[in-house]
């Protein structure tokens, strides 16, 4: 009578043992369990062509560069490829060179209104079904893009320049502002609205603004005399002069003492005292973001995306510059910011 | 195919040790020599060497086949004997010290400065404390123990500035004093920068980071023959500044607040003739817009 319940158990004991040995052979040999199909190799990255489309090789399409590629050389399983396309400032040539960025590369990257006209001609032109991130557009930029193409979508970083932050450091680096002269060339007709409002941000920190047309790239000493006014700052708007005028200015801005601040970081290496730039790299780094979305994700834009920013800037100071242009920056203040880093601040 | 380097270390350079193998890992193939630093018989190989810390400078520059390649050293005190070797060295005492006061320009209204040691009566602290009683500081001096004592927080509640000089900053002692600090009004400065995370409002202490690049960087210049290398440079030093913390132990003046906010954003350079022809080709023309 106890032997039949024993002997139940017993086969019971043998049955569980069986299938569980059974189970861990199998398991071995991955009849249970898959392998796993996500370990990383060298062999598995594939290459993912990114071309960038600007008039000109100039400091922010460098910046622009840098920016998408400080966020998609963290990609894992992508190797990112850049390749830049310029037409020597002219647009016939642009437009092929644009046309060649489509057939060449996964995506591509506009910097600037031009060069996004000329990019979307070109996808016309070619029927091009590789999407265009267009960059380094205003707000009022937006709207004459959608009436020239309409039914495309439109996926960009629009971005303001921050001339209150400008002059707010500018005043910080140079307390005994007290009048400054806004040089600039007319690029397009939304610079004068830009230069009004950058005058007005100098009258709310009670420095006298006056702002000039610049006619002439060459003979600028003789310009800025024929003013007849004294000023001991000169205000430079982005892209106005090309590098053998900037020399004259920064020569004359050395035998005058007066500053010369720049909206790039170009003229500081060539003897400026102070430049903002470098903020295509924070446009660049959203794009990155964009690129790994669009690329990796697989998460194709069906509705117009657009990104707002304001101009974060890197602040050039050539410290030969600054006594021989009025800045009297002391040795401690030099080295806290040569030395210095301040935890946790953004601008 | 790349180039061997031999990297000899002493323990107390573990950080800078990872840094140095990210930055030499893309162009080198490194191997790393621990205490006893014995370097095996295929040392011919190697096309130079790093050398942190002063027994590993000496056994690097003492051997007869590293010191005729590219040989670069860090130390409190290196000696740089072979022909072909760089030296960094760190801030002597009294270096650290000038550093320093160039801080307290910036904090005119402090006058009386309270310093905490770890090590009673060691050589930096007794430079600081002569230097700074020479400029007209009135300083106490207080030994850093693990508890603080009634004396020790009624030190901080009259001074100005509270120094504290240290090798490992203890989480618990910092907090501790970064609170009372701020509850008495006294500006906190650590010698070590892992105490900024604590509550200290400055901090200045080496850059592994930067001597990272600074060693690879040199190293490389070695390997090319470069002209412009100079036998003996200083390592890079950081000061860091924690503007809430200042706000919150009552000292930012407006000097100060006005630089810390270039401070981040700010690159000051110093071109050389490559840059500046560069910078020229780029702006020859002007871009359409």
């Amino acid at each position: 009578m106890i032997a039949i319940p024993l002997l139940t158990v017993s086969l019971l004991l043998i049955l569980f043992s069986t299938f569980f040995y059974l189970k861990r052979a199998a398991k071995k040999a991955h009849l249970f369990h898959q392998p796993r199909q996500h370990m990383f190799s060298p062999d598995t990255i594939e290459e993912r062509r990114i071309g960038i489309i600007t008039p000109l090789l100039h400091e922010a399409t460098y910046a622009l560069t840098q920016g998408i590629q400080s966020h998609v050389n963290k990609s894992r399983s992508y190797r990112y490829v850049f390749s830049h396309y310029h037409g020597d400032n002219d647009r016939i040539t642009l437009c092929e060179e644009a046309s060649k960025a489509l057939r060449e590369n996964d995506i591509i990257v506009s910097y600037g209104l031009a060069a996004t006209n000329i990019a979307f001609e070109a996808i016309d032109q070619t029927q091009s079904n590789v999407l265009l991130l267009s960059a380094g557009l205003r707000h009022h930029h937006i709207p004459l893009i959608k009436q020239k193409n309409p039914g495309k979508i439109l996926y960009s970083v629009v971005s303001e320049r921050n001339y209150f932050e400008q002059v707010k450091r500018l005043t910080s680096l140079k307390p005994s502002l007290q009048h400054v002269l806004i040089m600039y060339r007319q690029s397009n007709e939304w610079l004068v609205e830009e230069i009004k409002n950058l005058t007005k941000t100098f009258h709310a920190h009670a420095v006298e603004a006056t702002p000039y047309l610049i006619t002439h790239s060459g003979h600028i000493d003789n310009q800025i005399d024929a003013l007849n006014k004294t000023f001991d700052t000169i205000f430079l708007m982005p892209r106005s002069l090309e590098a053998k005028g900037l020399q004259e200015l920064i020569t004359y801005c050395n035998q005058t003492g007066i500053t010369l601040c720049t909206n790039e970081h170009d003229p500081v290496v060539l003897g400026a005292a102070i430049g903002f730039g470098g903020e295509a790299h924070l446009i660049g780094s959203h794009l990155g973001h964009i690129v790994r979305q669009v690329l990796e994700a697989k998460e194709y834009p069906k509705h117009d995306h657009i990104i707002d920013l304001i101009d974060t800037y890197r602040i050039a100071i050539n410290q030969a510059a600054l006594s021989r242009q009025g800045v009297n920056l002391n040795k401690d203040a030099l080295f806290l910011l040569n030395q210095g880093f301040v935890r946790g601040q953004t601008l | 195919m790349k180039q061997a380097v031999a990297l000899f270390v002493s323990d107390e350079y573990e950080v800078l040790t990872s840094h140095l193998k990210q930055y030499l890992a893309p162009q080198y193939e490194l191997s790393i020599y621990k205490h006893p630093f014995k370097v095996d018989e295929g040392s011919e190989t190697y096309v130079g060497a790093i050398a942190l810390g002063e027994q590993a400078v000496q056994v690097a520059t003492s051997h007869p086949y590293l010191t005729k390649k590219a040989l670069v050293t860090y130390a409190r005190t290196p000696a740089a004997k072979s022909p072909s070797s760089l030296a960094i060295e760190e801030l002597s005492d009294d270096e650290y010290v000038q550093q320093l006061l160039r801080i307290f320009t910036f904090l005119p209204t402090f006058k009386h400065i309270l310093i905490f040691e770890e090590e009673r009566g060691s050589l930096r602290s007794c430079a600081l404390t002569k230097t700074l009683k020479a400029q007209g500081y009135i300083v106490s001096t207080l030994a850093l123990h693990g508890k603080l004592t009634r004396r020790d927080i009624l030190h901080i509640a009259s001074h100005d500035l509270c120094i504290v000089m240290c090798n490992n900053v203890h989480a618990d002692e910092a907090q501790r004093i970064s609170i009372l600090c701020q509850q008495h009004g006294t500006c906190l400065y650590y010698t070590k920068k892992e105490a900024i995370h604590f509550g200290a409002s400055l901090t200045f202490d080496l850059d592994r980071k930067v001597l990272a690049k600074k060693i690879v960087h040199s190293l490389t210049a070695l390997l090319e023959n470069r002209s412009d290398l100079q036998k003996k440079e200083k390592a890079p030093y950081r000061l860091t500044i924690d503007r809430e913390a200042l706000k919150r132990q009552g000292t930012l003046p407006k000097m100060i607040d006005d630089l810390t906010l270039l401070v981040q954003d700010t690159v000051l350079i110093t071109p050389d003739t490559r840059e500046k022809v560069n910078a020229y080709l780029r702006m020859q023309k002007i871009p359409l817009e």
